[in-house]
């Protein structure tokens, strides 16, 4: 049976699958209160336990859209004395900030790029002959940062713009002066988990069919073959030229705020 | 009105504007933070298979724009040939029981930087600040025809760490001589020759040994005034820091 239960006296909310065995469902220590009890190992039967992480958003979901900027071509000679070498291109390495967020410490995030969670090195353009650029986001204690790498070749690395979601989290921390559940003062949100979760705030969820959403990859998103590189996220694939592999990704879910 | 619910079997925490989450679409579950490890993070990537190219040229010498002679020069060059690396996984943690899902950040610096290639410096596409990693993967140095990266994921009951490089299998585009030939007809003949062991026609050029112009002769291979094929030159690169693992559960 699928229910949703406190037990005062151990300071805990969760929803869970009840386990086998029965007992008085008002007692902690009954067999089917054991997700309840002991989630780290029921964690299967356990849709939500107040002493799990909360991904609540410490400010609301920031979409952005960024202007990266052209990269010149380039030729040069390289070496002296003998052979010299034509080169062609040059590459370019930038941080940019995202989000500020000024919470005074590296908050967990999430960035989406696509639809999808975003890898380290993710390939935001490419064009023929080498042309490229990636970006990998970062956290800072005030900042959600791009690193943008680019590339270009005899020819400019055009100018490009791509739009980013920011998901900014705090774990918020259980407040004794709250109920274990019950109705806010407001008399319109609730508190769970002594204000751990506040229906005014939004979580990061698995989302519902009819929901937005991004995907988060379960497993390994990145292959390497031939010298270069494929990302395979959430469905979506995209490599550099060089790449001679068939790595699929791996599976996903649809999460959300 | 926010409100606690029985829907279509299920549980839901509505605020009466959205979802806020529900028995059928659940919070993303990570362990409570004291179940975070951090831990310290030194991610390393073997030199590669190094060969060696030679250029040769021959030009005529000009004094007062008056034809004089003939002069030679040479550049030495180390390759690196095509390759596809992985290595075995190294375990990082214990998976705790139960779990099927793990957050992976990492925090690193590259303290050891490849050789340039060709003159140029090599991208590090990793900033030395909190990353990230969605399914563990991170793609952190592309050297032009080869890239680099490694993935922080579960196998069997353990968080283990495992690295790629790979070089390009696409033609270097050097025209060498035929046959490799250093001579024609008993005379040094101009052009390019590989050397250093198997494979070496394949190689990519990485990095100039030595240049040689005179002004006069003899920088043939193996002549009297060669260029070196002697490098100790490497294209290692190593990044340290420190990885943040959580340990979660998502009903995929």
């Amino acid at each position: 049976m699928r229910v949703i239960r406190g037990f005062p006296s151990h300071n805990i909310v969760a929803c869970y699958e009840e386990a086998p065995g029965g007992g008085n469902f008002r007692d902690i220590n009954a067999p089917c209160n054991a997700p309840a009890k002991s989630p780290h190992l029921h964690l299967s039967r356990v849709y939500w336990h107040s002493d799990f992480f909360q991904f609540e958003l410490a400010m609301p979901l920031q979409s952005r859209t960024v202007a990266h900027t052209v990269l010149a071509g380039k030729s040069e000679t390289f070496g002296t004395g003998g052979v010299t070498i034509l080169q062609y291109g040059q590459a370019r390495v930038t941080d940019l900030t995202l989000v500020t967020h000024n919470l005074g410490y590296i908050p967990a995030y999430f960035v989406a790029y696509g639809g999808h969670s975003m890898t380290s090195g993710t390939i935001i353009q490419t064009a023929s002959s080498g042309l490229r650029r990636f970006v990998t986001a970062f956290a800072t204690a005030n900042i959600i940062g791009l690193r943008e790498v680019a590339w270009s070749t005899d020819v400019a690395l055009p100018a490009i713009s791509r739009s980013y979601q920011a998901l900014v989290f705090r774990n918020p921390v259980a407040d004794p002066a709250k109920p274990l559940m019950g109705l806010q003062p407001d008399g319109v949100n609730i508190w769970i988990g002594r204000g751990k979760v506040d229906t005014k705030k939004q979580y990061l969820r698995e989302t519902l069919s009819s929901e937005s959403n991004f995907a988060l990859d379960l497993g390994r998103a990145i292959d390497m073959r031939g010298g270069g590189v494929r990302v395979a996220s959430g469905g979506t694939i995209t490599q550099d030229s060089l790449y001679n592999g068939s790595f699929a990704g791996s599976p996903f879910i649809p999460v959300g705020v | 009105m926010s409100r606690l619910r029985p829907k279509a079997g299920h549980i839901y925490l509505e605020n009466g504007v959205y979802r806020v989450w529900s028995s059928d679409g659940r919070p993303v579950n990570l362990l409570p933070i004291s179940n975070r490890l951090n831990l310290p993070l030194t991610v390393t990537f073997p030199d590669f298979q190094k060969r060696r190219a030679y250029a040769f040229d021959i030009y005529t010498k000009y004094i007062g724009g008056v034809a004089v002679g003939t002069a030679d020069s040479c550049t030495s060059f180390v390759t690196i040939l095509p390759e596809d690396w992985a290595s075995s996984e190294v375990v990082l943690a214990a998976l705790p029981s139960g779990c099927n899902y793990v957050d992976v950040r990492v925090t690193l610096s590259r303290t050891t930087n490849p050789a340039n290639r060709l003159g140029r410096p090599i991208s590090n596409l990793l900033p030395p600040y909190q990353t990230w990693l969605p399914g563990g993967s991170c793609f952190c140095e592309d050297g032009g025809p080869w890239s680099r990266g490694f993935h922080i994921v579960i196998s069997g009951s353990n968080i283990v760490l495992w690295r790629q490089q790979t070089v390009s299998a696409q033609p270097n585009g050097i025209p060498w001589n035929p046959g490799n030939a250093v001579y024609h007809n008993g005379v040094p003949t101009e052009g390019w020759t590989y050397s250093g062991g198997a494979n070496a026609q394949n190689g990519h050029l990485a990095s100039i040994i030595q240049s040689r112009n005179t002004g006069g002769t003899g920088t043939h291979r193996g002549g009297p005034n060669a260029c070196s094929l002697n490098s100790n030159v490497s294209f290692v690169s190593t990044y340290t820091g420190t990885v943040q693992l959580w340990p979660g559960y998502i009903a995929a």
